[in-house]
C-alpha cells in the first residue's frame, strides 16, 4: 500500500515540475486574445482577475512592456503638489473592497480626460516613466469608452 | 539472563517526593505485582522505568543485554485517545516504531509478528476494524498486542484491567499468565492482589512503607493477618 | 465560463496560483491531521498571528524579502512551543494564546506607526485574509514554496510510521525507543513552515480553517489513518482549486472562498458520514 502512494506522487511532482518549466514559453503564445489590438483583455472579467493583473503590471511592469492592456474601472483624478502635475488613474478594487489600485495612464494627445468617478473602459500599451527615484507604469496613447 | 535493578530509587515531581528508597531487583520470568494507595507513586514508577520521568535519586540498572527499546508498555486505558482513526492493525504495528530507528517503513517479517501477536490476543480477525468502534476489552488486547511488538522481554501494564466487566478481566489475566509462562517478565501494577495471587511471583507494596516480598511470604503474612482480624 | 475560464488560466499568474495552492493544501492539509489528533488545533492559528507580527516588523525595517525574518521567528515560536511535546502543550496552550494576540496587537501597532505604503488597512486586511496575495506570486515565489511544500511531503512520507506512533500515543512511542523530541522538533519547524506558506494562501486568519477542516470532513467518512490522512489531502487540494476558480469567475475573495468550499464539503461529510 506505501508503494503505488509513492509512486502516484513522484509522478505527481514530475507533473507539477514539468508545468513550471513550460510556463515562460506558453506565456508568450497564449497572449493574443479576443480583440486583434488587446493584448490582456480585463474589460469583461473578473474582479479578482483585474486587481491581480494589475497588481502584478504595478509591481513587475517589463515583463507587461508594450502590450496593451483593456480594463474596466473608475477613472479618479488626483493633483500632486509636489510636482505640480496631475495625476489620471484607473482605480480598480479587490473582491474584499478594502483594498485598491490604480492604473496611471496618459491619453492619445488632443484628448479630452473623462469626469471624475465615471466608470470607463479603458485601452492602452504599458509602459514606464521615471519620476524622482523610482519609475511608475502607466498607459501610453490610452483611449476609453463611458461604461 | 536479564534483570531490573532497582537502588535507592526516590521518585516525585518538582522536589515533592512521592516515593523513597526504593529497592528491588525483577528477573528474567518474574511476574511482580506492584500494589499501593492512590497516588502512592506505582504509576511514576512504571514511568521511570520506562525512562519517561527523570528519578530524584537511586538508580536502575539494565544487565543481560536488556534495552531501553526492548520494553512493552501497557498505559493506564485513561491515556489512550478512544477516538482517534485508526485501524487495529495499524496500531499494532506502531509497536514496532521504536525499532526502526534506521529504517523508513516496516517490512514483512515485522508484518508476520504483529499478525501472530494479534492472533495471541485473539483480535487478528479484528485487523481493519476501526479502533475506536472496539469494547473496553478489545481495546485492552489490541494495545497489548502492541506491547508485544515492543518486546520478547519484559512486559509492563498498568492496571491492565480497570475498567473492564469480569469476563474481561479474567481473560485478560488468562492472557498475561500465558505470556508469562511463556518467559515473558512482567511487572504490573493492579488494584485486586486477590485476582492474581496464583499467577505473581513476587509482590512490590509502595506507600509509607515499601516492602518488596516474594509471593510465598506475601501468602503467609496474609493467611496470618486473616487470622488475627 | 469555459471560455473565460481558460482565457484566465492563459495569465501565469494564475497558473502560478493554482500551482501553490495545490502544494499548501497538500502540506497543510497533512499537518493538520497530526495537529488536530494530538489536540494542538490553536497551534496553527497561534502561530500565524506570530508570523503576521514577524512580518510586519519585516515591512517596517524595509525588508524585501520578509521570508528572511519571517520563517525563522515562526519555526523559533513553534520550536518553543512544543518543545516539551504532549506535556509541554498544556501549559503552552495559554502561552499561544498571549503570544499571538501580542504578535497581531504589535503588528497592527507598528504598521500603524510606521506605514510602508498608503494603503495600511489593505495590507493588514490581505495579509489577515489573503485576499489577492496568491494571485501575485512571481516565478520565484513559487519555486521557493514548491521546493519548502516537496520537503514537507517527503518528510511526511518518510517519517509516516513514527509521526503515527507519535500522535496515537507520545509515551509509549518514547517508552519503546522513538526519539520523540528529535521528531516533535521535526514536526514543529514542519508546521511553522507550512503556516507561513499557507498564509499567502488563505490569510492569517483563515489559517485553521486550512489545517482544521479537511481532516475533520475525512474522519467523518474514514476509520484508518492512511485513509483519513489521504482523504484529508484529497479535499484540501479540491477545495483549494475550486475555491480560486469560484473566486476568479464570481469575485470573491480568494482566501474566504476556498474555506467556505471547505466548509460545505465538512458538512456533506457530515451528513453522509458513518462515523459520529
Amino acid at each position: 500500500m506505501k508503494k503505488p502512494f509513492l509512486i502516484f506522487l513522484l509522478v505527481f511532482m514530475c507533473g507539477c515540475s514539468a508545468k513550471k518549466e513550460e510556463v515562460p514559453p506558453a506565456e508568450k503564445e497564449e497572449e493574443v486574445e479576443e480583440t486583434e489590438t488587446t493584448d490582456v483583455d480585463l474589460s469583461f472579467g473578473s474582479q479578482t482577475i483585474t486587481y491581480a493583473t494589475i497588481s502584478n503590471i504595478l509591481e513587475d511592469p517589463q515583463e507587461y512592456m508594450g502590450r496593451t492592456v483593456k480594463m474596466l474601472g473608475t477613472y479618479r483624478q488626483f493633483y500632486s503638489e509636489t510636482y505640480d502635475t496631475y495625476y489620471y488613474v484607473c482605480m480598480v478594487t479587490d473582491a474584499t473592497a478594502c483594498c485598491s489600485q490604480g492604473m496611471e495612464f496618459k491619453l492619445k494627445e488632443g484628448s479630452s480626460y473623462p469626469l471624475d468617478g465615471q466608470q470607463i473602459i479603458l485601452q492602452g500599451t504599458v509602459d514606464v516613466y521615471q519620476e524622482g527615484d523610482y519609475w511608475y507604469a502607466f498607459l501610453k496613447d490610452a483611449d476609453y469608452k463611458v461604461y | 539472563m536479564i534483570s531490573i535493578e532497582v537502588k535507592d530509587l526516590s521518585l516525585g515531581y518538582e522536589k515533592q517526593v512521592v516515593v523513597k528508597d526504593l529497592n528491588f531487583t525483577v528477573h528474567e520470568g518474574d511476574y511482580l505485582c506492584i500494589v499501593g494507595e492512590n497516588g502512592s507513586g506505582k504509576t511514576t514508577l512504571l514511568k521511570t522505568l520506562l525512562s519517561l520521568n527523570e528519578p530524584l535519586q537511586g538508580s536502575i540498572v539494565f544487565s543481560g543485554g536488556l534495552k531501553r527499546n526492548e520494553i512493552g508498555y501497557l498505559p493506564q486505558q485513561s491515556n489512550v485517545q478512544r477516538d482517534f482513526p485508526a485501524t487495529v492493525e495499524e496500531i499494532v504495528m506502531s509497536g514496532f516504531a521504536g525499532k526502526n530507528s534506521r529504517r523508513f517503513f516496516h517490512d514483512e517479517s515485522q508484518k508476520k509478528t504483529a499478525k501472530e501477536n494479534m492472533e495471541k490476543m485473539r483480535v487478528a480477525d479484528l485487523s481493519s476494524s476501526s479502533f475506536s468502534h472496539l469494547s473496553g476489552g478489545q481495546q485492552q488486547r489490541v494495545l497489548l498486542a502492541r506491547a508485544l511488538c515492543a518486546t520478547e522481554k519484559v512486559l509492563l501494564l498498568d492496571e491492565p484491567v480497570a475498567g473492564l466487566d469480569q469476563q474481561s478481566s479474567t481473560s485478560m489475566y488468562g492472557l498475561i499468565r500465558d505470556l508469562n509462562r511463556e518467559g515473558m517478565t512482567i511487572i504490573m501494577i493492579t488494584h485486586d492482589i486477590e485476582d492474581v495471587l496464583q499467577d505473581a511471583t513476587h509482590v512490590l507494596q509502595i506507600g509509607h512503607t515499601n516492602r518488596f516480598t516474594d509471593i510465598k511470604t506475601f501468602r503467609s503474612g496474609r493467611k496470618e493477618e486473616d487470622h488475627v482480624g | 465560463m469555459l471560455a473565460e475560464l481558460s482565457l484566465y488560466l492563459s495569465f501565469p499568474f494564475v497558473r502560478y496560483a493554482l500551482i501553490v495552492s495545490v502544494l499548501i493544501a497538500l502540506c497543510s492539509s497533512l499537518l493538520g491531521v497530526i495537529l488536530v489528533l494530538r489536540r494542538f488545533s490553536h497551534l496553527g492559528d497561534g502561530l500565524s498571528h506570530v508570523a503576521f507580527g514577524a512580518m510586519a516588523a519585516a515591512s517596517v525595517a524595509g525588508l524585501k524579502n520578509d521570508m528572511a525574518i519571517v520563517l525563522p521567528v515562526t519555526v523559533a515560536t513553534a520550536v518553543f512551543l512544543l518543545k516539551n511535546g504532549k506535556r509541554g502543550m498544556i501549559k503552552g496552550d495559554a502561552a499561544i494564546a498571549m503570544l499571538s494576540t501580542a504578535a497581531l496587537a504589535f503588528g497592527y501597532l507598528m504598521m500603524n506607526l510606521f506605514p510602508t505604503s498608503g494603503n495600511i488597512s489593505g495590507d493588514v486586511c490581505t495579509t489577515l485574509f489573503g485576499s489577492t496575495s496568491i494571485l501575485t506570486l512571481k516565478r520565484s515565489d513559487v519555486v521557493l514554496c514548491s521546493a519548502l511544500s516537496f520537503a514537507v511531503l517527503l518528510i511526511y512520507i518518510l517519517f509516516y510510521e513514527k509521526i503515527f506512533a507519535i500522535t496515537f500515543d507520545e509515551d509509549f512511542a518514547k517508552a519503546t525507543g522513538v526519539d520523540t523530541a528529535r521528531y516533535n522538533l521535526l514536526i514543529a519547524v514542519v508546521i511553522a513552515v507550512v503556516v507561513v506558506l499557507a498564509m499567502n494562501l488563505v490569510g492569517s486568519l483563515l489559517i485553521s480553517a486550512l489545517l482544521v477542516f479537511p481532516v475533520l470532513s475525512a474522519m467523518r467518512l474514514f476509520a484508518s489513518f492512511r485513509n483519513v490522512s489521504v482523504f484529508a489531502a484529497l479535499i484540501s487540494v479540491f477545495c483549494a482549486v475550486a475555491g480560486i476558480l469560484i473566486s476568479i469567475l464570481a469575485s470573491t475573495p480568494v482566501g474566504s472562498t476556498i474555506v467556505a468550499c471547505d466548509f460545505v464539503i465538512f458538512l456533506l461529510c457530515t451528513v453522509f458520514g458513518r462515523n459520529g
